[in-house]
């Protein structure tokens, strides 16, 4: 065959590849007939990634089909929020959110707003705390905070990124106790841990989960939990409320979120399988030991629980004069 | 003498058959997605998590571990044949073991990386065993200033990278440092990204690394025809020989010393020691000018410590729980997805999976060693397939690692951007490996410096009151001196010389 | 000579670039430097070396032989670089439109038979074994997902 030819045939295959793959789209009567793409927004192996995996055996078997865990990291989560918003709403695509969905609105110029994507439910509230070392001189959270008043600037709170959850925890604590941190900012959790480890910073906060394991192993102390109670797995630690201020340690929730538009049938099914799935008695009992609670919010109570914790991040932000600049 | 007590019940643990199979299973593994440039162990062993939920937790530590190894053994293979890194700390690879392989010696290229790796990842692991918990502890006082300072080591080598002009090293080192400055710094600003989101936590490591080296290479032997050969085709023996051997001795040992000291530092230390090991051979060898030419001990070193680095690696996780790297991360995540925590009581509530993951790494080792040796014989093969054939399928598997690795187009572009520039650099002599190695040391070396200044609050004294600081930077001084020093020996030797011949 | 001097303006232009983006950073003071603080100081130093460079090669300073090879080795190189850009470019766009393996094929069929110069019939046949082959290593037994076409598939 000559030049022409061959160029023909292979449009021609081209496009019956093509016309296949619309055909076999249209044709797809059950759902689901691939399998649903779990939109992580961070690096493979962290929280996302774990909750994910926690849900997946009983969500698969609920839905009756397969999932696919795609980590798409980057831009503080952005990236992720901004592709599941924007992917086609026929159910396949599904992303993860925690708090840093809201606060990105304000510290990037990609974030999302809440309101351009549907919420399926909550399924899992890990609260955070504040740590210490061990051997610190503060044994209570009153202790503390009268320190850090008494000596503005001079305590050293690490922190896992600035503008990320934990800096805004801390700053909510600057908010309403009125005291002054020096804010050392590390690039994640993990640096965030090994500073208070070697001493190098006074106290972190970080959601429970994390921090459990240091706890038991004796190198840290927790002064305060920042939920409206007391954590099941630390009972004797006091919540932010009995000390008489306003739940502001920012932990993690996980809500899981899809794009505008699904048709009803989908949202259900994906909604009722994922309510299965946090159900189960080894989910529950995983996040138990963690420190975490399988709290659910359902879809009519999402938009109203985004815009509560919208409130309070914004509060917060606005009261730290951060702004992205790029 | 508890330790060996220990260890007969690792071992114990780590030879019942089902572990000794997934061991293998996952050093296959990891084996495969390390010679698959871009499909990085992270990923790997997050993906294959969910298929360990039955296992008990040892195995599934032990075959995931096994994963990690053998993406390093598996990581040189292709910066020695294709001269694409499989990983970062194979990138220094690239250099002499490339060269070892267009000149027909991709058989003892390929040997001594697997030996060099085996003797050195063994050693770690040994090392390990006797004295992991006082290396964690002064691993925990290595805070930002000592950071900084290590940071500030590896840069002083910089000029041992290099083959060629000084000045240009230099220079492209700087733009290195460029490369590493785009995205969010330590306070929060986003710095040259120009609105894009994919640039937000920098320009990614792999697909700069497959552009440079992988898509360069291929540009650059596409200029001729390509019936030409690239690769020498005879082949001159498929194992290192007896020279090779008295060459690659010192190096192995030495770089087994450095990657395991490194390895327990946080950040690139697997790179960072490659790098090093590398510098220093350069140094100590009585003719450095065989670098960059296809000299073995320019593969041995590096090799070397880059797999003692990866026992060192796994001490601040044994022994804390906090992970140096991505990929210690998921092996955290692993541990705790099966209910152990590792950290401070890993080792009294769970000794069993504590020694008996030391010693599958021991099996894991000898499992590679084993593995990789017959493999020799078929990547030499490979090579032989016309040029023709063999570059599509390259460029093929640089497009699959550089998007497997976010999922991200954009990182497609940044590849194929690097790949001209990479082609560029060859044309007007300039090299990469300075680019690389000031591009991952910049984002840690910026941050360290700046989070010191913030905890002394502008006070430059912490960075030599600190006596961990004070020592390596002393160090560091001492090197740049010796430098010039010798520099200067060199030029008025030259100058003797001259005046000599005018006579 | 010629190719030193190209390099170094080139050089000193992006250091300049660098320098002007990061005053618009915060600066911070040398005690607590901001954002645009490092980035300043280096490009401040590339644009020193490259000055250098630049200097040095107008001078006619020996330099090494890689820039004083011809830069293209055989006439039909220009050609061949370009269309092997435009074959990574056009895979590269061509993946989000109809998805992996019909890319791959016809990248592969594209470099073969332009740059690997074998005939058409060879080319389709391993663009096609190629295709189907990276389709179930990597999307079947790998489960890695690859961008998906824009009809899904």
């Amino acid at each position: 065959m000559n030049i022409r030819g061959k160029t023909l045939f292979v449009i021609l295959v081209c496009g019956a590849w093509i016309l296949l793959s619309i055909g076999s789209s249209l044709a797809q009567e059950k759902f689901p007939g691939r399998p649903i793409q779990f939109i992580i927004p961070w690096a493979a192996g962290g929280g996302g990634t774990i909750n994910s995996q926690a849900l997946q055996p009983h969500f698969e078997k609920a839905i009756g089909g397969s999932i696919q865990i795609v980590n798409k990291p980057g831009g503080g989560g952005t990236i992720a929020w901004n592709y599941v918003a924007n992917s086609p709403p026929d159910g396949y695509t599904v992303g993860i959110t925690n708090q840093s969905f809201i606060l990105t609105q304000y510290t990037t110029r990609t974030g999302v707003s809440f309101k351009k994507v549907d919420p399926l439910l909550m399924v899992v509230d890990i609260p955070a705390a504040l740590a210490v070392k061990a051997d610190a001189p503060w044994k209570s959270f009153k202790e503390y905070i009268s320190y850090a008043k008494a000596n503005p600037g001079k305590v050293q709170m690490g922190n896992s990124g600035m503008g990320a959850n934990y800096h805004v925890s801390a700053l909510g604590i600057e908010m309403v106790t009125g005291v002054r941190f020096t804010h050392v900012p590390f690039k994640g959790s993990s640096p965030n841990i090994t500073a208070l480890l070697g001493g190098h910073v006074d106290s972190i906060v970080c959601e429970i989960s994390t921090l459990l394991p240091f706890v038991e192993g004796k190198k840290f102390r927790l002064l305060v939990v920042g939920s409206a109670e007391r954590n099941p797995a630390v009972p004797d630690i006091p919540c932010i409320k009995e000390e008489g201020y306003d739940p502001v340690l920012i932990g993690a929730w996980y809500v899981w979120v899809i794009p505008k538009g699904v048709p009803k049938d989908r949202f259900k099914a994906l909604h009722d399988a994922f309510k299965t799935a946090m159900e189960a008695k080894e989910y529950k009992d995983y996040y138990r030991k963690l420190g975490g609670i399988a709290r659910y919010v359902g879809p009519q109570d999402m938009p109203a629980f985004y815009a509560q914790e919208d409130k309070v991040l914004k509060k917060i932000i606005d009261f730290s004069g951060f702004k992205p600049i790029e | 003498m508890e330790v060996f007590q220990n260890m007969v019940t690792g071992f114990g643990i780590a030879a019942t058959p089902m572990n000794l199979v997934l061991c293998l299973a996952g050093c296959f593994v990891g084996t495969l997605i390390g010679v698959l440039p871009g499909i990085g162990p992270a990923a790997t062993i997050a993906l294959l998590l969910p298929v360990t939920f039955n296992l008990p937790p040892a195995t599934a530590i032990i075959m995931l571990s096994g994963i990690f190894y053998g993406a390093m053994y598996g990581g040189s293979t292709t910066a020695i044949l294709v001269n694409i890194p499989g990983e970062a700390a194979a990138a220094i690879t690239c250099i002499d073991g490339y060269q070892m392989a267009r000149r027909g010696r991709a058989g003892p290229a390929l040997g001594i990386a697997a030996f060099g790796s085996f003797i050195a990842g063994t050693f770690g692991v040994f090392l390990l065993m006797l004295i992991a918990p006082p290396v964690a502890e002064a691993a925990l006082k290595f805070g930002p200033p000592e950071i900084f300072s290590v940071m500030v080591l590896g840069l002083t080598i910089l000029s041992y990278l290099s083959s060629g002009s000084l000045l240009k090293a230099f220079i492209i080192a700087l733009v290195g440092l460029f490369v590493g400055m785009v995205g969010i710094d330590i306070a929060g600003i986003y710095r040259f990204t120009f609105g894009i989101p994919d640039f937000f936590d920098g320009i990614g490591l792999v697909p700069v690394l497959m552009g440079l080296f992988g898509v360069a290479e291929v540009l650059l032997n596409l200029e001729q025809i390509v019936t030409r050969q690239v690769f020498e085709s005879k082949i001159k023996g498929l194992l290192p020989n007896r020279e090779d051997w008295k060459l690659s001795a010192l190096p192995i040992l030495r770089g087994t010393f450095i990657g395991f000291l490194l390895g327990v530092i946080p950040g690139p230390s697997n790179t960072i020691s490659s790098f090093v090991s590398y510098a220093m051979e350069k140094r100590l060898s009585k003719s450095p000018d065989r670098f960059g030419k296809g000299a073995i001990e320019g593969v041995a070193g590096p090799e070397s410590a880059n797999n003692s680095a990866c026992a060192g690696n796994f001490i601040p996780v044994l022994t804390l729980g906090i992970p140096t790297s991505a990929v210690m991360a998921v092996i955290v995540g692993a541990f705790i997805i099966h209910g152990v925590t590792p950290g401070p009581l890993l080792i009294k509530n769970n000794p069993d999976i504590f020694w008996g993951t030391i010693a599958s790494m021991y099996i894991g080792n000898v499992m590679l060693l084993i593995l990789n040796l017959p493999l020799i014989g078929i990547w030499v093969r490979v090579l032989k397939v016309p040029y023709g054939i063999l570059f599509p399928l390259i460029l093929l598997f640089c497009f699959v690692g550089a998007y497997a690795n976010n999922n991200s187009l954009a990182e497609l572009n940044v590849m194929i951007f690097f790949g001209l520039v990479g082609y560029l650099m060859k044309k007007t002599g300039f090299e990469p490996a300075p680019l690389v190695m000031a591009y991952i040391l910049c984002p840690f070396l910026e941050e360290a410096f700046r989070q010191s200044l913030i905890k002394s609050h502008g006070d430059f004294s912490i960075f030599v009151t600190r006596p961990i600081s004070a020592t390596i930077l002393a160090l560091a001084l001492a090197i740049i001196f010796l430098n010039v020093f010798s520099g200067m020996k060199e030029k008025r030797k030259n100058l003797l010389q001259k005046l000599k011949e005018e006579d | 000579m010629k190719r030193d001097q190209i390099t170094g303006i080139f050089l000193f232009g992006l250091a300049l670039a660098v320098f002007l983006k990061s005053l618009t950073y915060p600066l911070g003071t040398l005690r607590k430097p901001g954002g645009g603080f490092f980035p300043l100081i280096a490009s401040i130093l590339l644009m020193g070396l490259a000055a250098l460079l630049t200097i040095q090669a107008f001078r006619g300073k020996e330099t090494d032989k890689a820039s004083q090879a011809p830069f293209f080795p055989e006439k039909e190189a220009p050609r061949r670089i370009l269309l092997g850009f435009a074959g990574l470019l056009g895979y590269r766009y061509l993946l989000p439109v109809i998805g992996f393996a019909p890319s791959t094929g016809v990248f592969i069929l594209f470099l073969s038979r332009f740059l690997g110069k074998y005939g058409w019939v060879m080319s389709a046949v391993f663009a096609v074994i190629t295709a189907v082959a990276s389709y179930y290593l990597f999307e079947v037994w790998l489960k890695i997902p690859m961008p998906r076409p824009y009809f899904g598939m």
